[in-house]
């Protein structure tokens, strides 16, 4: 009884505690909902209401002008189905994968370059960054008017250098057409790839560096077997921005090819862009757009769980 | 996660614009004119044009603001985007006063019952017959006229007369057939020094609808159906095509043709190294090669196989009133006012620049630049098919795949034609 007694206070005191907590828990519940209020509703406003329209379009013939009709899974056989899609996605990948492994070795190297401190590095990262800030499309514009066969600085060069023959033109061949566009895309994202694996290297403690100098490791051992796992997250993290945005391609070849030369230059949103705004298959666009978003949410996922380090 | 939902909102803004388009659909029935009259009261007008034609566009609404109470504002819709902007305003009852389009759009426009029927104005203020006739076959729908010329343009070619001179051919001769067009081809690329005998601009979709289409229809053959539909599997596509196909394999059209999207239309000619240029009459008034010439040039009609056959694509843009104008009367006081023969010879030929009319005199002294092309618009064709965006202009359509391959990479005619007749037929079915 006694112990009963003594407990009572303890326990009251624990109560009071208790509620305390769950009444700050409940105010910061609150106050979050509050701050998140605002970007979920422009998120249901902007992307939930019209990807939930576009589902419900998907399943319709819906033409720009006439009657939509209810169309089943017709729209998606037909995506799948269609050789010019299987195309559009063979040419994404490979332009992805091109894409994607030379923006990081290329922004690797820029990294492991602009690191150390050394006079006016601020102003060569600024420089290196600076293509970030344009959108593809005017850089697409600029590489175009730089390498265009009859206007371009970038083939006569070549032709002064003896490295391609005078009037050439490099937009005629698939091959020559994707390298200038690759080439701009990783001239264009490599600042920001770079500027991601700086701050990753940034983190790594400098005593580590110290021990490894002093057991007398080589900058190639050193390089493989400090830096680079122990930027791994960093290095995932641009893989797969590479991968996302590399997927997404549109801006530049709209701007650069308009998918030649002989329609072999078209990507999965190109692709889509035609069905919408060309033929203008509000349904079957819809259609497109939604197997790009699995595509694209496929890709997420698996981003999610390297960067847990799951996987 | 972060990228994921930029890359699903990238996908979603494409929706939001493929929803609100598609969001409702229908169409509404065309409206009667019966009882509108040209007023001039001071309404605020607004107006749709596509880029690209501000030297004319611009200029003669300025000049009908400068003479009118009403006021017309200009709204520059980007070309491609022009039916797209076109569906969503229409869906959503906000189309301006007056549509001006690219006149191979204009099929849609009137299917869509957009526009308001000009018969009997046009008849009653006299314009009617005498009108660009290309423009009117687009604008016509079971005998009724919905849209007018506003910019007007024809398909030619220009040929370099130095050149032609330099390589022994009478400058004032221009080849009147295709033999006649090889040969001549021929003789200027043999002067080399980079000088290149024939040139058209090989992947633009549009610019080849405008400048190869006539090599067909100088044959007699139509390419668009009664039905809308397309016809490519025909001899004297083949023979068109084969015809370019020769320019090419001997050297005449430069490779870089091949990836011309069109900025080379009229800029590669202007270089001085071109001696047969496929292209148009209005544009090069405009360009500096028609103002500040550095070589003598000439115009000529684009012919077929034979001597006498000639054909040519009248381009430019058509104006309608839109169905849903609250200020119909002011707008047809501006569409009476553009059609009218007075502007066409105080305004248009003035600017200079061709007028709509094809019964107002050209004067000798705007010379052979502005009088071919005139001649050239009274006898003027068009596309007249509601599946022109997917079919003809779409880079990754039929007919530039049809061009492209038997041009340049030297699939056989009938191999190119039957491809692109059976994409053609898919996408119009």
């Amino acid at each position: 009884m006694a112990d009963a007694v003594a407990t009572a206070p303890a326990l009251r005191a624990a109560a009071r505690r208790t509620t305390r907590r769950s009444a700050i828990a409940r105010g910061e519940a609150t106050l979050g909902w509050l701050l998140a209020a605002p970007s979920a509703v422009l998120i249901a406003l902007f992307f939930l209401l019209p990807f939930g329209l576009t589902l419900v379009m998907s399943f319709f013939q819906w033409p720009t002008f006439g009657i939509p009709v209810p169309a089943g899974i017709d729209n998606y056989s037909h995506v799948l189905s269609d050789p010019k899609f299987g195309q559009a996605a063979l040419f994404t990948v490979l332009y992805t994968v091109v894409t994607s492994v030379l923006g990081l070795a290329v922004s690797l190297g820029l990294a492991l370059l602009v690191r150390p401190r050394f006079r006016g590095r601020t102003a060569v990262r600024a420089l290196l960054f600076a293509p970030v800030t344009i959108g593809f499309a005017p850089a697409g514009l600029l590489w175009l008017s730089m390498s265009n066969v009859r206007t371009g600085v970038l083939p006569a060069m070549g032709a002064a250098l003896g490295i391609v023959p005078a009037g050439t033109d490099w937009f005629a061949n698939t091959g020559s057409t994707l390298a200038i566009v690759v080439v701009m895309t990783v001239w264009k994202t490599a600042g920001l790839a770079m500027l991601v694996l700086i701050i990753g290297m940034d983190s790594i403690p400098p005593e580590i560096y110290e021990a490894v100098r002093l057991d007398g490791a080589r900058s190639w051992t050193t390089l493989t077997k400090i830096t680079l796992p122990l930027i791994a997250k960093p290095l995932s993290l641009v893989v797969l921005l590479n991968l996302t945005t590399a997927f997404l391609a549109f801006d530049q070849f709209f701007a650069m090819t308009k998918g030649g030369p002989d329609n072999s230059t078209v990507t999965v949103v190109y692709y889509l862009y035609n069905a919408a705004f060309v033929s203008l298959q509000r349904g079957y666009a819809a259609a497109v757009a939604v197997v790009v978003v699995l595509i694209m949410a496929a890709i997420s996922f698996v981003q999610v769980l390297l960067q847990r380090g799951k996987a | 996660m972060k990228s994921t939902v930029k890359v699903l909102a990238l996908v979603a803004t494409a929706s939001v614009a493929i929803a609100l388009a598609g969001c409702s659909g229908g169409t509404s029935a065309s409206t009667g004119s019966a009882d509108v009259t040209a007023k001039d009261d001071g309404a605020k007008l607004t107006l749709w044009v596509r880029p690209g034609n501000e030297a004319v566009t611009d200029a003669v609404v300025k000049q009908y603001n400068a003479s009118h109470k009403n006021q017309v504002a200009i709204t520059h819709v980007p070309a491609d985007q022009y039916v797209t902007k076109y569906a969503q305003a229409s869906q959503s009852g906000s189309l301006p006063d007056i549509l001006a389009a690219d006149l191979v759009f204009m099929p849609q426009i009137v299917a869509n019952g957009s526009a308001l029927d000009l018969t009997g104005l046009l008849k009653k203020s006299g314009a009617y017959g005498h009108l660009a006739p290309a423009h009117e076959q687009a604008a016509t729908a079971n005998g009724k006229v919905y849209g007018v010329p506003y910019v007007t343009d024809t398909s030619l070619y220009l040929y370099n007369k130095d050149l032609f001179a330099k390589a022994g051919l009478d400058p004032d001769k221009p080849p009147t057939t295709w033999d006649g067009i090889i040969a001549a081809a021929d003789a200027i690329t043999k002067l080399g020094g980079g000088i290149h005998g024939a040139y058209i601009s090989g992947d633009a979709p549009g610019s080849l609808a405008y400048d190869f289409t006539p090599t067909i229809w100088a044959q007699g053959q139509q390419v668009v159906k009664k039905d809308g539909s397309f016809d490519f599997q025909n001899d004297a596509t083949k023979k068109a095509l084969a015809f370019m196909h020769t320019l090419y394999a001997n050297g005449d059209i430069p490779a870089s043709s091949k990836t011309d999207t069109g900025d080379g239309f009229f800029s590669v000619f202007a270089s001085g190294k071109i001696g047969i240029n496929f292209s148009g009459g209005n544009g090069v008034n405009t360009a500096t090669l028609g103002k500040d010439p550095s070589f003598r040039f000439g115009l000529a009609p684009i012919p077929g196989p034979e001597d006498g056959q000639t054909a040519t694509f009248s381009g430019g843009d058509a104006a309608a009133i839109s169905a849903q104008s609250s200020h119909k009367n002011e707008a047809w006081d501006f569409i009476d006012w553009l059609t009218s023969k007075s502007t066409a010879s105080d305004v248009y030929l003035k600017l200079p620049a061709l007028a709509p009319r094809t019964d107002v005199a050209v004067p000798s002294s705007l010379g052979p630049q502005f009088q071919v092309p005139a001649e050239l618009i009274k006898k003027g064709q068009t596309y007249v098919s509601t599946h022109y965006n997917d079919v003809i202009a779409s880079a990754q359509g039929p007919w530039l795949e049809m061009f492209q391959s038997a041009v340049f990479n030297g699939v056989s005619p009938d191999q190119a034609t039957a491809k692109a007749q059976k994409a053609a037929d898919a996408l119009t079915k």
